[in-house]
């Protein structure tokens, strides 16, 4: 196991952080951390990577406690915080240098190689850098001493779609070298396509812990239909917007278009359910 | 060493415009020493004692270029605004990094917060060693101009306890700049209490009655003018600002490495 929680709980004063979470990763795995804003998913991982102390249950990384050696952890560990605070007086070059200076394996050509990926204009203070640039900037710092596990707070926050493709595609080379991956977001669509496994966050408590895989196999189909008349179908909600109906169907696709063959139909779309979609049907 | 590097980078330029500030200043006061080594004689000996405190501790001989060095300078630039100075910049080093939430970036990296705040407190020594050595430095060159002299050797015990002094400075503005999230706060509270110290200080001189309450602070241990004026430096003052340096750095240490670093 890389990372290993027993009923991990955080409460600042009286105000709920998160509650009694319990989950492993393993190594190789990428692992999205979901939930929506507030849930406790920095609150996760900064009691993770021992900013926080914990108010009950332990953390284990790498198999050792978090509380006790946090140092020891952090020289195989990447982290992309989600505040992208980076110290604006100093050039990228220039931080680069600095942190390389600190981490134990820091890697030259590891660090050539990802300013190839994610290029950055070196020479020029971080303060004024865009957050897109200052996102591909911790992206850097965070692989280039090939750490074994990498902790990412919301780390496309910022990315054009064409970087964030870029990025997903560079995770995927990493997972290849067995890398462990841990990705908080608020976008389901987001990291199901790099995730092995998810852990659904709500509230501070951990309401679901799937595979990607099955949680996809979860059945189906989101259909927008636009008719002549009013739908009613029992036993499913529908939702009027503009003229289209929308509504999820999770039985058997047969059954719909029999269903809908009773309506005048104007236009139809039938697409796959999201896991933001699956998540908003499953576990609300 | 890496962090203490990088936080002198970020310190030096105030240490050394405060440097050329105290420069210009000294080579004021030097220059019209001359003009007025009579008459501000005559002018003290008319002051009642008590009054006379409030110009300084001791060593307040006017008619010696020591002693009006002292009290036109030392006392209180030197103790107090100098003190206040890296109050100011210590109890920034930490609180800065809290506040502007780099230190999530800098805690990324394979360092304990023990270290940090030792390799915080290394980086202010430089300019606390760079303010004592030029000082002596600029001092003696004015003097030459103006055909004063001074004994050498006690002008560099005053600067040699005086780096004790201020890193004892450091090291409590260094603990209330991991007590507090916000900048601002750290330095208004770490300003208030050298300054807090000073009064206390010149009150227990005053009046009997408050004798006991200078020993408490930090500014009682290190006084310019007994060392330049009067030659006489006690060895337990420097072993004690010593002490309170390791007590504060230690606390400063305990105290970050117990708390949470709550970002919002």
């Amino acid at each position: 196991m890389i990372i290993e929680t027993e009923n991990l709980t955080k409460y600042y004063g009286k105000i709920r952080g998160i509650e009694n979470l319990s989950f492993s990763i393993e190594k190789g795995e990428i692992f999205g951390f979901l939930g929506p804003n507030g849930a406790g998913k920095t609150t996760t991982i900064r009691t993770l990577l021992g900013f926080l102390k914990p108010t009950r249950g332990k953390a284990f990384i790498f198999g050792k406690d978090v509380e006790k050696e946090i140092v020891k952890i952090k020289e195989k560990t990447g982290y992309i915080p989600g505040e992208l605070a980076l110290y604006g007086d100093l050039t990228a070059k220039d931080l680069l240098k600095y942190f390389g200076t600190l981490r134990r394996n820091f890697d030259e050509k590891k660090r050539e190689k990802l300013l190839e990926i994610f290029e950055l204009p070196l020479n020029r203070k971080i303060k004024g850098y865009s957050r897109g640039m200052k996102q591909k900037l911790s992206i850097v710092q965070a692989f280039m001493h090939n750490p074994e596990l990498i902790v990412m707070d919301e780390p496309t926050a910022g990315l054009d779609p064409l970087l964030q493709g870029k990025f997903y595609d560079f995770l995927r080379e990493e997972k290849k070298e067995g890398k462990t991956m841990f990705i908080s977001s608020h976008i389901l669509t987001e990291v199901e396509k790099v995730s092995d496994r998810v852990g659904i966050i709500k509230e501070g408590n951990l309401v679901a812990l799937e595979n990607v895989d099955s949680l996809k196999s979860k059945k189906g189909k989101v259909v927008k239909v636009k008719t002549v008349e009013k739908i009613k179908i029992k036993g499913i909600k529908t939702k009027m917007e503009n003229g289209w109906t929308s509504f999820v169907f999770t039985k058997d696709v047969d059954d719909v278009i029999k269903e809908l063959a009773r309506y005048t139909i104007k236009d139809i779309e039938i697409g796959e359910l999201s896991l933001e979609e699956i998540f908003m049907h499953y576990y609300r | 060493m890496k962090i203490a590097i990088h936080s002198v980078r970020n310190s030096w330029k105030g240490t050394v415009i405060l440097l050329l500030a105290f420069a210009g200043l000294v080579a004021m006061i030097i220059s019209i020493y001359p003009d007025m080594k009579g008459s501000i004689d005559m002018w003290m000996d008319n002051l009642p004692d008590s009054a006379l405190s409030a110009f300084g501790r001791s060593g307040l001989e006017l008619s010696m270029v020591e002693g009006y060095l002292n009290m036109e300078f030392y006392q209180w630039g030197w103790v107090l605004i100098l003190g206040v100075y890296f109050a100011f910049i210590s109890s920034s080093v930490i609180s800065k990094e809290i506040e502007n939430k780099t230190i999530d970036m800098l805690l990324s990296n394979p360092v304990s917060r023990a270290r940090v705040v030792l390799e915080k407190f290394l980086g202010l020594v430089p300019g606390v060693i760079l303010m004592n050595v030029a000082m002596p430095i600029v001092i003696l060159g004015c003097l030459k101009y103006a055909n004063e002299t001074i004994n050498v050797t006690y002008l560099f015990y005053t600067h040699f306890a005086s780096v004790f002094y201020l890193c004892a400075v450091c090291a409590l503005g260094l603990l209330f700049s991991v007590i507090f999230d916000e900048t601002r706060r750290a330095n208004v509270v770490a300003i208030g209490v050298i300054s807090g110290m000073y009064i206390m200080e010149i009150l227990s001189l005053i009046s009997e009655k408050y004798s006991a309450i200078g020993k408490i602070t930090i500014i009682h241990y290190y006084d310019p003018g007994e060392i330049l004026v009067h030659h006489h430096i006690e060895a337990s003052d420097v072993v004690i600002l010593f002490f309170i340096t390791a007590v504060l750095l230690v606390a400063a240490a305990i105290y970050f490495e117990k708390r949470d670093i709550a970002i919002s």
